[in-house]
């Protein structure tokens, strides 16, 4: 009863209105700033930023004190059965990754490896596990688990990583496991999922000490459906000249899509984004001020050096206006199917990008490629990442020699900067757009 | 010891005309690639290969086995000596491995990839036979054979005999009249050797040792995917060490704890995968591993162990803190060493090891 207040008071009451007032602030600070810098070489900020900065904040707080069950989930998990049931979700995918933008993500990974994990295991498990070891967390508090469910649909890491998170809590663990989908999706596959998925509501239910309601889930799966639809339109708005969205919005923009689809918060807070894409759209507002080269990029984002590989392009009027990642998101909308919400989740689950093979991704590439009108591929080999990156060397041969599109492959990492040399980044992505501009040059003289 | 060699293995079978299915590692239907006359030829490790080769298709942050499997398998060389390619889902690494060489290289063999389920369970086990009906499918129309239940059975108590020799193997290989090294030479005999043919090689090795006990040395237990390269076993034996038992993927972990095999062989082919002994490739809890270890270590008064892990393999990797951990509240004495395999141990890990092996 008394952490039930203490959350009201926290989180709903003082939270709430200091987050309400801060976006405020923020929106008007963006605001002016929609007018003035016409030097910048970036386009105006997007306003609804102030309200994803709200959500995301609040979500957060809400885990802090929250007196809800908490699970802790991997980013393509199939969290609807969850939520139909009043968990609170926490990524630690997602929380890595705002370390990592935060440049926060250095210290928390070498505390890790004073515990023995490897330099070579995925940073973003390295993160949470420096967390989690030594009860710091720098960007904010992050609430002990119930539950966790691991989906091994986007690498088997996270079934590594997921049990020894339960080792340590000693809290139940459910391993949805996800058949890698070499060239079709099969019967039996679908099958598999699905069963797993009714065998683990038990085990939900069982936590949260409630049954699951047919009509809450349908519900959910309506919700993030459409949630899912709206970060599709939001990402194909990029197909515009000038693009009012870059892909380094849509790495931040897509926090609600990964950790609160499902929600009808996120559902109002894309609808606002996406009306004010469509009114940059009719104002040719673009999200850099001069947009000559259009790239896409593949894997995660190196997340400490967004500014920085932003601005470096922005300078030379190139922006990157699609990514495999984002893209992921959304692509899939088409399959949910609310009225049989078992099998579409399984279907759904099943399919996301990095559970397809590397010539299915090439496909996704070359179709991002025709679609957004992209003038070259920027491949981001990321050594935490190797089912997002082993393949990147023959899909860019194949974008290089068959589409006849200059891409290239940039080695770095999604949260640990301490092998990334800045300069030598910088000067092979201004070699690249040099490329870009000597193939613009042979098209107009042909 | 007279083991047959990989490559007299891979001539005979040729003048047999026998068909050859080279395998990644490590667990697959061996009984049904047998059941359809073909001879599953593990490979783990190949001597003459270019790296350069994989180096065109996988970054160099990829374990050496996949570096090596996939220059072996690009190497034209080698084309002649196997007839199709098996790879099993073991990680990652593999996964990407299979997918590049069934959407981008194309070599011109028939190429099987086969999802082993991570989790162990009813359901898991439903999923592993109709993938193996999948398989089925695919040897069908490779072979121009029919699938036949009953030969399968007769495959499968093959493994089951095998597996029986094999616990006998580990149970007295302390007192065996074999080094260590000529003992995992043994132990990769079984990736490659027809399985009636090793289960006797084993059989008589067992037959013909003296038992006699190394009680001078100290024990020590090794874990990861291979001891390789086997100069480790001879640095543990120069400092008065023997292994008593280990948690390798290429060896002990392949044992399967089955008691009666149900009727459905193909029931029983999954259950010859999915039941063998803890293991982070399958998802296995970390826990159990660690116990296995644990009453290993004590049931051979083994008081300490090499973690022995191959660069960039986060199966492995994962798993070492806790079980370090669990191991060090028991008294158990644990240390870390990376390697790659075609390259020599460092000077830097020699000393180490013998500096761990002096402390125990």
């Amino acid at each position: 009863m008394l952490k039930r207040l203490k959350h009201i008071i926290k989180a709903e009451v003082i939270g709430r209105t200091v987050l309400r007032l801060s976006k405020h602030l923020d929106r008007r600070r963006l605001r002016k700033r929609q007018h003035t810098k016409k030097d910048s070489i970036f386009g105006p900020p997007l306003i609804s930023s102030a309200d994803m900065k709200e959500l995301m904040s609040l979500h957060y707080l809400r885990g802090e004190t929250t007196t809800r069950k908490v699970a802790w989930v991997t980013s393509g998990a199939p969290i609807e059965i969850l939520l139909a049931l009043d968990y609170h979700l926490f990524y630690p995918e997602n929380h890595a990754a705002l370390c990592g933008a935060r440049k926060v993500s250095t210290s928390l990974i070498e505390d890790s490896e004073d515990f023995s994990y490897s330099q070579d295991i995925c940073s973003y498990v390295k993160v949470n596990f420096g967390g989690i070891l030594k009860n710091r967390y720098p960007v904010a508090r992050i609430p002990k688990p119930d539950l966790i469910l691991t989906c091994n649909n986007i690498c088997q890491t996270v079934l590594y990583w997921y049990r020894v998170i339960a080792d340590i809590y000693k809290i139940p663990i459910i391993v949805i496991d996800t058949p890698f989908v070499y060239e079709k999706v099969e019967p039996h596959q679908v099958e598999y999922v699905k069963r797993q998925l009714d065998e683990s509501t038990g085990i939900i239910e069982r936590v949260a000490k409630r049954s699951l309601s047919e009509k809450r889930l349908n519900q959910v799966l309506l919700l993030s459906k459409e949630a899912v639809s709206l970060w599709l339109k939001i990402l194909m708005m990029a197909k515009h000249r000038p693009s009012p969205i870059s892909a380094f919005d849509t790495f931040i923009q897509m926090g609600p899509i990964v950790d609160l689809r499902g929600e009808e918060s996120t559902i109002r807070y894309y609808k606002r984004l996406l009306s004010e894409l469509e009114y940059r759209v009719k104002n040719r507002i673009g999200a850099i001020r001069n947009e000559k080269y259009r790239l896409l990029w593949d894997n995660l984002p190196v997340w400490f050096m967004l500014r920085e590989i932003s601005t470096t392009l922005a300078k030379y009027d190139t922006s990157i206006i699609a990514a495999t990642f984002s893209y992921a998101w959304g692509e899939l909308a088409p399959l949910m199917d609310e009225s049989k919400p078992l099998d579409s989740i399984a279907n759904v689950y099943l399919q996301v990008l990095l559970n397809r093979s590397t010539g299915s991704k090439l496909q996704t590439m070359k179709r991002l490629i025709d679609e957004f009108e992209i003038d070259g591929v920027i491949l981001h080999s990321n050594r935490s990442c190797k089912p997002y990156s082993l393949g990147q060397i023959d899909q860019r041969n194949y974008i290089i020699n068959n589409l006849k599109i200059p891409a290239f492959l940039i080695e770095a990492d999604q949260a640990d900067g301490r092998d990334f040399n800045v300069n030598q980044a910088r000067m092979r992505l201004e070699a690249f757009i040099e490329q870009l501009r000597e193939r613009r040059c042979k098209e107009k003289v042909q | 010891m007279n083991l047959p060699k990989r490559m007299d293995i891979v001539r005979r079978l040729r003048e047999e005309n026998k068909r050859i299915a080279l395998v990644f590692p490590v667990y697959y239907p061996q009984a049904l690639l047998r059941s359809f006359d073909i001879q599953p030829i593990e490979i783990w490790n190949a001597d003459d290969v270019d790296l350069s080769l994989s180096d065109s298709h996988i970054q160099s942050y990829t374990c050496s086995i996949a570096r090596i499997l996939l220059s072996f398998v690009l190497d034209e060389r080698y084309r002649d000596y196997y007839d199709m390619i098996f790879i099993p889902h073991t990680c990652d690494t593999f996964q990407q491995v299979g997918s590049l060489l069934t959407d981008f290289i194309k070599i011109g063999k028939p190429l099987i990839n086969f999802y082993l389920p991570k989790r162990k369970d009813k359901i898991s086990i439903d999923f592993c036979n109709k993938e193996l009906i999948r398989i089925i499918g695919l040897l069908e129309a490779f072979t121009g054979k029919k699938f036949d239940p009953d030969r399968l059975k007769i495959e499968i108590e093959k493994e089951m005999r095998l597996n029986s020799v094999m616990l006998g193997l580990f149970e007295k290989r302390e007192y065996l009249e074999l080094s260590d090294s000529d003992f995992y030479r043994l132990i990769f005999g079984r990736t490659y050797i027809p399985v009636e043919e090793y289960t006797e090689i084993v059989e008589k090795i067992i037959e013909d040792s003296r038992l006699v006990e190394k009680k001078d040395k100290k024990r020590i237990f090794i874990s990861g995917i291979t001891p390789e390269p086997l100069s480790l076993l001879d640095i543990i034996d120069q400092n008065n060490a023997c292994v008593s038992f280990d948690d390798l993927a290429v060896s002990e972990r392949r044992i399967f704890e089955i008691d009666n095999l149900p009727e459905d062989p193909l029931t029983s082919q999954s259950l010859l995968m999915l039941n063998t002994l803890p293991d982070a490739i399958k998802g296995s809890p970390i826990e159990l591993r660690a116990e296995r270890i644990l009453k290993k270590a004590e049931r051979f008064k083994t008081r300490g162990g090499i973690f022995y892990i191959m660069k960039f393999c986060e199966v492995e990797y994962f798993d070492y803190p806790q079980i370090r951990n669990y191991l060090i509240e028991h008294g158990i004495k644990t240390f870390l060493v990376e390697y790659e395999l075609k390259k020599d141990i460092s000077r830097q890990n020699i000393n180490r090891i013998q500096a761990f092996i002096e402390g125990l």
